[in-house]
């Protein structure tokens, strides 16, 4: 679509990649323009940049962007970073103390009073919130996706951002000893960040992905998602 | 009352009459003004003129020169002429009398 054959240039290319946030109609219109006005490449990037900051602000003060904003990726994106951190404590402890000692029975049983807890129950529990995880990011990244579709991509960028600001800032592993020799805090750093990369942001840019695309999904596969955030919400109620 | 560029766009779709389109009006504002015209500019000001029902846009053909890209076509309404004939007016008795030569 974009004027990459005859102007092979990278700052072009990019003015072409950036002017895809653009409505599909007034992107070609924009560089039609400015390839018949033989603009040099990286003012046509400017130019185009400048477009389309400008649109995208002007969606994002909409109602419908402010909505999106404050009503779905911030609030959503808080919450499941922070979600994300507080399983990824439990989980990089229990992977800690299994490493240290072969066993997770001794801090299930002393330290969080969670029962009989065996390495084959924890690996239950992880799993399953690694599940609820994904699922719940992906259905918000799909509820993105529909912004991102009519060009409002502001609510979209700022989710990722309070996921990853929100990753780093928050810090439950605060409740752990701080002595170097204490490895946990390590596994636990690592926990987190495998938990907000790979079943947060991950996920999400997969909902993304099915937002934006035009193709419907079946209902099939609508009920069978909306049954397992259903079914793992339940669960995770009690976690 | 429209602004300055809403006015160097509305005269300059004017004057290329059914040969206004994005980069035609470009070409005009920057030959009238002696400084380049921005695309993001000109494009945030046809939607504000558009809003105010001083202009209609659509979609023309593609072309070869473009790429195979369409035009954004400009048309002026008549509330648009008029619009533009106030702010001329304005101009012109404000300037009546004064010397900018120094």
């Amino acid at each position: 679509m974009g004027d990459v054959k005859t102007r092979p240039t990278l700052l072009w290319r990019t003015a072409d990649a950036v002017s895809a946030l653009l409505s599909p109609a007034e992107r070609l219109a924009v560089l039609g323009d400015l390839a018949e006005a033989h603009v040099r490449d990286g003012e046509a990037l400017r130019d185009v940049a400048g477009l389309v900051l400008r649109r995208q602000l002007n969606q994002a003060c909409s109602i419908a962007g402010l909505c999106g904003t404050f009503l779905l990726a911030l609030p959503i994106g808080i919450v499941l970073s922070a979600r994300a951190q507080h399983w990824a404590v439990g989980a990089g402890v229990y992977l800690w103390s299994f490493l240290r000692v072969g066993s997770v029975e001794p801090l299930a049983r002393t330290i969080w009073n969670a029962g009989d807890a065996n390495a084959a129950t924890v690996a239950v529990w992880v799993l399953l919130n690694a599940a609820t995880l994904a699922v719940w990011s992906t259905g918000a990244g799909w509820a993105l996706g529909a912004f991102a579709r009519r060009g409002n991509w502001i609510p979209v960028l700022l989710f990722y951002v309070t996921v990853l600001l929100v990753s780093m800032i928050r810090n439950d592993i605060g409740v752990l000893p701080r002595h170097p020799a204490f490895a946990a805090f390590g596994v636990v750093a690592t926990a987190t960040a495998v938990h907000s990369a790979l079943l947060v942001i991950a996920p999400a840019l997969y909902g993304l992905g099915l937002g934006l695309a035009r193709r419907p999904v079946s209902v099939a596969a609508r009920v069978a998602f909306a049954m397992a955030i259903m079914l793992l919400t339940y669960r995770a109620v009690d976690v | 009352m429209i602004g300055n560029y809403e006015y160097l766009v509305l005269s300059a779709a004017v004057r290329l009459g059914n040969a206004a389109y994005g980069a035609s009006v470009m070409k005009e504002i920057a030959e009238a003004t002696g400084s380049p015209c921005s695309v993001g500019a000109l494009y945030t000001t046809l939607d504000r003129l558009e809003d105010k029902g001083l202009i209609i846009t659509s979609m023309g053909d593609p072309t070869p020169v473009r790429g195979g890209r369409p035009k954004r076509l400009i048309r002026v309404t008549p509330k648009g002429r008029r619009e533009g004939a106030v702010f001329y007016q304005i101009v012109m008795r404000a300037s009546n009398g004064t010397l900018w030569a120094t």
